[in-house]
């Protein structure tokens, strides 16, 4: 910073307060970086299990090499003032009366709309090329990969989450296997109220909405266990909504879909045709006695004496 | 005011204050403060290879309580065989639990078909009235009314109904009902996992009347649809 | 009856008071007040709790759930009237209305004194000031006990204090009570009472409205208080629809208190708005306003602007959920993301009306403890104004990974990275004030460094979660928590420390105990840091929000959570104890003006008398002269006689003059 007007009545030069704090702050924040990207970075959340998961990795990593300098000027700026810039006992004396600095405050307004601008050009980048950062991106996908291989879709309901292979003859299931190396899209939707389908090492996070099918994608590259929790608040027991999947190999992956298949083939026929979105108010295939009963669907009459009260 | 009425009404006041909000933590937030816990423990101690049975019903209406319209479960206390408006139970770790769910509510579509099949109990099997079943069609039969799920151990049984229409057109219409209102017998049986803790336990059926998809109130409310397993080690 | 050719009920500003009305002085329990508000209330509850059944209990919908929604709403509405007519709010129209004369009894109630007014529908801004005061404090003290809960609640991931529903419906009062009442904490008491003194004016420009604004706040909180007695709402104060449809009984509490405190606000905002464009003293420019009231105007027109779309989205909710329409309600042709739209649309404002005041105060602070001018004055305020503006055009970052239209995202994405930069003018404004300063570290100066050590860490982490990969990670989880808590917590409610020690001898000649102040101010430093700076890791690891259920490996980081939170409430209860043992017992007077503030509220008595000034003061400079040889006074306060008279209106001047 540059030296300011001084007051008439001072007979001492005034020390350069800037280069000061600029020195000790260069110093500090070459040392910060250095222990975010060398030390830290390989460590932060949410890990490399997939290619999505390793780009917010990244993010996270590049953010704290922005933060951490910006955080050092002003802690430096502040433990500064309260060490030289503090009142000396017995001196009432009023400060230089600085009212402003033009240069001083176009530099500010410069560097940090430069920095906010740069920090936005990095996140849409960062947005685009994973393919939407493993975001629910809604029923268009802006970005999506050239090829998918695997289609899973994620049907949150009160309070458990469940998984449909469609093109594994459409099972349900409440285990969430993946399999390495092949790139996946999630579709995620809901029958009831809005969830959040969470696979954190996977870094996949996109909302469940019903009647909504919200799209993300996600390339898993290494094997192993990763938990699955609901993240919007759907009700009593949102806080136990929660499980675990598994990445494995691909062989291993299509063993356990062929399997799974012929198991649960009695209770796929029961199934609904796999659909992007359910509205289990209205089912077509209601049994007579049912329908006799006055019922047109699951949890639908909600409204008025001329829908069917039961339920 | 003089200086000591004002410390003295200051004394007063924080007292009181401090003894409204400990009666408000007491009574309405603690968990002592919700439904009772059935104890199955008593006389089984964990991996003893002895069996605990837990008899419970399902209800149409609770006019037992305030909310005469809530369908709800009922718990059988295993010592004076009363029917205790809970649906918290307490069981030993590692043990076998028989299961026997008398089921008067008549049927109801589930929202999602997946759980009409039975899982995660001995055999992935269990009996309506005495026939072996392993999946229930609820769309397609007047078959299910409520279920009994324990998602974190993998338990879903969907609790059969009376499946014709004249006994759904003659349910039981005070709680808990008696054996002569129509109704099915379900059993089943699973074991309780070694670690102890607090399990929950839900219905997938939307049997919350009148609340948006039906899975408002009752369902939501611990007493009647859902509770805690807890499992005792 | 005769037309009476000069009414006694409309004043101009600057005019004496009209005689008194000759009327016997009635004692408290004859005064409409409290009291008959609460019987007010409590009439009107059970006359729209029996309308309601009137009306629906034969409705299917109603007969099979046992609740019935539209007698809770019902019962609400006629609470909130009842409340309000007990309290003598209508009183004074309905006069006007028959044609009787309409006493001015604020003069004698305020020589009298005593503590009944406090409890009555006054009019006076000062009384209303102080009204504000005490019911934030009960208020956040209330809503705090609510969060030492939650954080009981989580020291252990298995072992359940609290039952789940108990323990969500804790979690959702706790940050209803806060996000809904939290927004007049320091507009309510220090905006009502110091605007006037600080622009130079005897009085606000509509004192009805400011009082009803007041009433309304006890009588939101205790409604969002009385879900509790039905078992709470499960949906955290965010209220998302479907869920929110679904809900019992609770959920129409929650949705009352909230628009009604939405109506608070925006009648508080208006107030507010007018008193500052129209009744600034001769000499007041914009460019000699008081940073404080910058940024009280522009929180205002955030009020006026956002509150009304918060009360049109409960109002849908409420009618969802009574009479069967289907706003929210996919299957039947409404759409759940019209519900979080409506309500990030207001809760995006929200926020920074939440922080904005903080920014207010703490700009003003600096520079009497700094005796400096403020730095960049034109910057700070237009700073403020940016943040204002632009608050309105970053909402989707909240709805970023919910499925909104993919494109949306990078504009969102840019605004709410330049949001920041306006942010950052308080900073700048801040360090140029510093330099070179002679920083005199009282008790609301160290606070006022805490508000910026604070707010840094939740402006920074704000800045991670406006990129959308990384808000891919954080979303719903503690990390956004503790960047809320950072700047809403750390921010606002640290600046309500520092304007509380700063101005609490102003507002009642009485001071704070420094002693306890400084206990309070480093235990609440450091616990607070201590509490939320885990978070950040916490929420960075996979915990989700509003859970009671967590991770084994995070236990240890939750229980050094819950500690901390344990001394930051100790350390709330400190203040509290201050606050009560100087008011009450103590009673150390400080009359005269112990920061030697430039201030032209400074410049009155403390407490200021009935009509602020003498004379309306003619206004010389901005209230930062500080270094200046020989600066004259902010103001002139008894100005010869012409000088006055050539700021009105001839035929004003001339009843002035008389």
């Amino acid at each position: 910073m540059s030296a300011l007007n001084q007051p008439r009545h001072s007979t001492h030069r005034e020390p350069n307060h800037g280069l000061r704090m600029a020195l000790v702050w260069v110093v500090l924040s070459l040392a910060a970086d250095l222990v975010i990207w060398f030390v830290w970075y390989p460590h932060l959340p949410p890990g490399r299990m997939t290619d999505v998961a390793a780009g917010q990795q990244f993010d996270m990593a590049v953010l704290s090499l922005f933060a951490a300098p910006v955080i050092l000027f002003i802690w430096i700026y502040g433990i500064y003032a309260t060490v030289v810039w503090r009142r000396r006992p017995g001196d009432n004396e009023d400060g230089p009366p600085i009212r402003g600095n033009k240069r001083v405050s176009a530099a500010w307004i410069a560097v940090t709309t430069a920095l906010v601008l740069g920090l936005f050009g990095f996140g849409t980048y960062q947005l685009i090329v994973p393919n939407g950062a493993g975001g629910g991106q809604g029923a268009s996908p802006a970005w999506a990969p050239s090829k998918v291989d695997l289609q899973v879709q994620v049907i949150a309901q009160q309070w458990v989450f469940t998984y449909r292979y469609p093109q594994f003859g459409g099972f349900e299931t409440t285990q969430l296997v993946l399999p390495k190396g092949e790139e996946i899209q999630f579709h995620v939707t809901s029958l009831d109220v809005i969830h959040s389908f969470w696979a954190y090492q996977l870094g996949v996070k996109a909302d469940a909405n019903p009647g909504v099918d919200n799209v993300a994608f996600a390339r898993p590259q290494q094997t192993g266990p990763f938990v699955v929790r609901c993240n919007e608040l759907c009700g009593l027991w949102h806080g136990a909504m929660f499980d675990y999947g598994r990445v494995v190999s691909r062989a291993a992956f299509l063993t356990w879909a062929k399997t799974t298949e012929t198991k649960l083939a009695s209770v796929t026929k029961q199934l609904p045709p796999f659909a992007l979105t359910y509205d289990p108010t209205v089912i077509k295939t209601l049994g007579p006695v049912l329908t006799k009963l006055g019922l047109t669907g699951a949890g639908g009459g909600f409204y008025g004496p001329q829908v069917p009260v039961q339920p | 005011m003089s200086l000591q009425a004002r410390v003295a009404t200051l004394i007063v006041a924080f007292l009181g204050v401090a003894a409204v909000v400990a009666f408000v933590v007491v009574k309405y937030f603690l968990a002592s403060s919700g439904p009772p816990t059935e104890d199955f423990t008593a006389h089984v101690t964990a991996d003893t290879g002895t069996a605990v049975n837990v008899v419970m019903q399902e209800a149409p209406q609770t006019t037992v309580t305030t909310d005469p319209d809530w369908v709800t479960y009922f718990i059988q206390n295993p010592r004076t065989h009363q029917w205790v408006h809970t649906t918290n139970f307490a069981v030993p770790a590692g043990s076998r639990v028989n299961v026997t769910i008398y089921g008067f509510d008549g049927c109801t579509p589930l929202r999602n078909q997946l759980w009409g099949q039975v899982t995660g109990t001995i055999g992935n099997a269990m009996t309506v009235n005495g026939k072996t079943t392993k999946v229930l069609n609820s769309w397609s039969e007047c078959s299910v009314a409520h279920t009994f799920a324990i998602p974190s151990i993998g338990l879903n049984i969907p609790v059969a109904s009376p499946t014709s229409f004249q006994a759904n057109s003659n349910l039981c219409s005070t709680s808990p009902c008696d054996l002569d209102d129509p109704h099915t017998v379900v059993k089943f049986s699973f074991m309780t996992p070694r670690t102890a803790g607090t399990y929950f336990w839900q219905c997938k059926i939307p049997c919350g009347l009148g609340y948006l998809d039906g899975n408002g109130g009752p369902m939501q409310t611990i007493g009647y649809m859902t509770g805690n397993m807890q499992v005792v080690g | 009856m005769a037309i009476e050719t000069e009414p006694t009920s409309g004043r101009l500003p600057g005019e004496p008071p009209p005689p008194a009305h000759p009327r016997r002085y009635r004692p408290w329990w004859l005064h409409p007040g409290m009291h008959t508000g609460f019987a007010g209330a409590v009439g009107g509850y059970f006359f729209g709790h029996w309308l309601g059944n009137a009306i629906g209990s034969g409705w299917q919908q109603v007969a099979t759930a046992d609740q019935n929604n539209l007698a809770m709403m019902l019962g609400y509405v006629f609470l909130t009237v009842g409340w309000l007519a007990g309290l003598g709010v209508f009183n004074d129209l309905l006069r006007g209305l028959i044609g009787r004369p309409i006493p001015h009894e604020e003069q004698e109630s305020e020589a009298r004194g005593g503590l009944a007014r406090y409890f009555q529908y006054t009019l006076g801004h000062k009384v209303v000031g102080i009204q504000y005061l005490v019911g934030m404090i009960i208020y956040f003290c209330t809503a705090g006990l609510l969060a030492m809960a939650i954080r009981t609640e989580l020291l252990s991931p298995t072992y359940h204090i609290f039952s789940a529903p108990t323990y969500i419906e804790i979690v959702g009062e706790h940050g209803t009570m806060m996000m809904m009442l939290m927004t007049s904490l320091i507009t309510g008491p220090f905006g009502n009472y110091l605007v006037p003194l600080m622009i130079g004016a005897k009085r606000v420009a509509f004192p009805r409205i400011e009082a009803l604004a007041f009433w309304l706040t006890p009588a939101a909180f205790l409604i969002l208080l009385s879900a509790l007695l039905v078992g709470g709402f499960p949906f955290g104060w965010t209220g998302y629809a479907p869920l929110s449809i679904q809900a019992t009984e609770g959920a129409d509490a929650y949705a009352f208190a909230f628009g009604l405190m939405g109506i608070s606000v925006i009648l508080a905002g208006f107030n507010l708005i007018a008193t500052i464009i129209c009744y600034r003293a001769p000499g007041m420019r914009w460019s000699r306003l008081p940073i404080f009231v910058w940024a009280v105007f522009t929180t205002s027109f955030l009020f006026v602007l956002a509150a009304p779309v918060l009360i049109g989205g409960m109002y849908m909710m409420l009618t969802d959920r009574t009479v069967q329409t289907a706003f929210f309600v996919d299957q039947l042709g409404g759409s759940a993301y019209l519900y979080q739209n409506v309500f990030w649309f207001f809760g995006h404002p929200e926020v920074y009306i939440l922080a904005l005041p903080g920014f207010g105060v703490v700009s003003e602070l600096l520079p009497v403890f700094c005796r400096k001018p403020l730095f960049a004055y034109r910057v700070s305020a237009a700073g403020m104004l940016g943040v204002g503006l632009l608050s309105f055009f970053v909402w989707q970052h909240h709805l970023f990974v919910s499925g909104i239209n993919p494109d949306m995202r990078p504009v969102f994405m840019l605004t709410t990275e330049l949001i920041s930069v306006p942010t950052g003018f308080i900073f700048l404004v801040a360090l140029g004030t510093l330099w070179r300063a002679k920083i005199r570290f009282e008790v609301p100066m160290l606070f006022v460094f805490a508000f910026f050590f604070n707010f840094l860490i939740g402006g920074v982490t704000g800045v991670y979660q406006s990129d959308v990969p990384a808000d891919v990670l954080v979303h719903g989880s503690f990390f956004v928590m503790a960047h809320f808590h950072y700047t809403i917590m750390g921010g606002l409610v640290f600046a309500f420390m520092a304007a509380i020690y700063y101005w609490l001898p102003k507002l009642t000649g009485i001071r704070l105990n420094r002693t306890l102040g400084l206990i309070q101010f480093w235990t609440m430093f450091i616990a607070f840091n201590s509490t939320f700076l885990p978070l950040f890791a916490v929420g960075a690891l996979g915990q989700p929000r509003r859970v009671f259920e967590y991770a084994q490996n995070l236990q240890t980081l939750n229980d050094w959570v819950s500690i901390s939170s344990f001394v930051l409430g100790g350390s709330i209860l400190v203040f509290v104890m201050n606050f009560v043992w100087s008011m009450v017992i103590v009673r150390e007077r400080e009359t005269g003006n112990p920061w030697q503030s430039r201030g032209l509220e400074w410049q009155t008595s403390s407490p200021p008398p009935f009509e602020n000034f003498r004379h309306i003061p003619v206004v010389l400079s901005d209230p930062y002269e500080y270094g200046v040889k020989d600066a004259p006074p902010v103001a002139e306060l008894d100005p010869p006689p012409g000088v006055l008279a050539a700021t009105f209106d001839p035929a004003v001047a001339a009843r002035l003059e008389a």
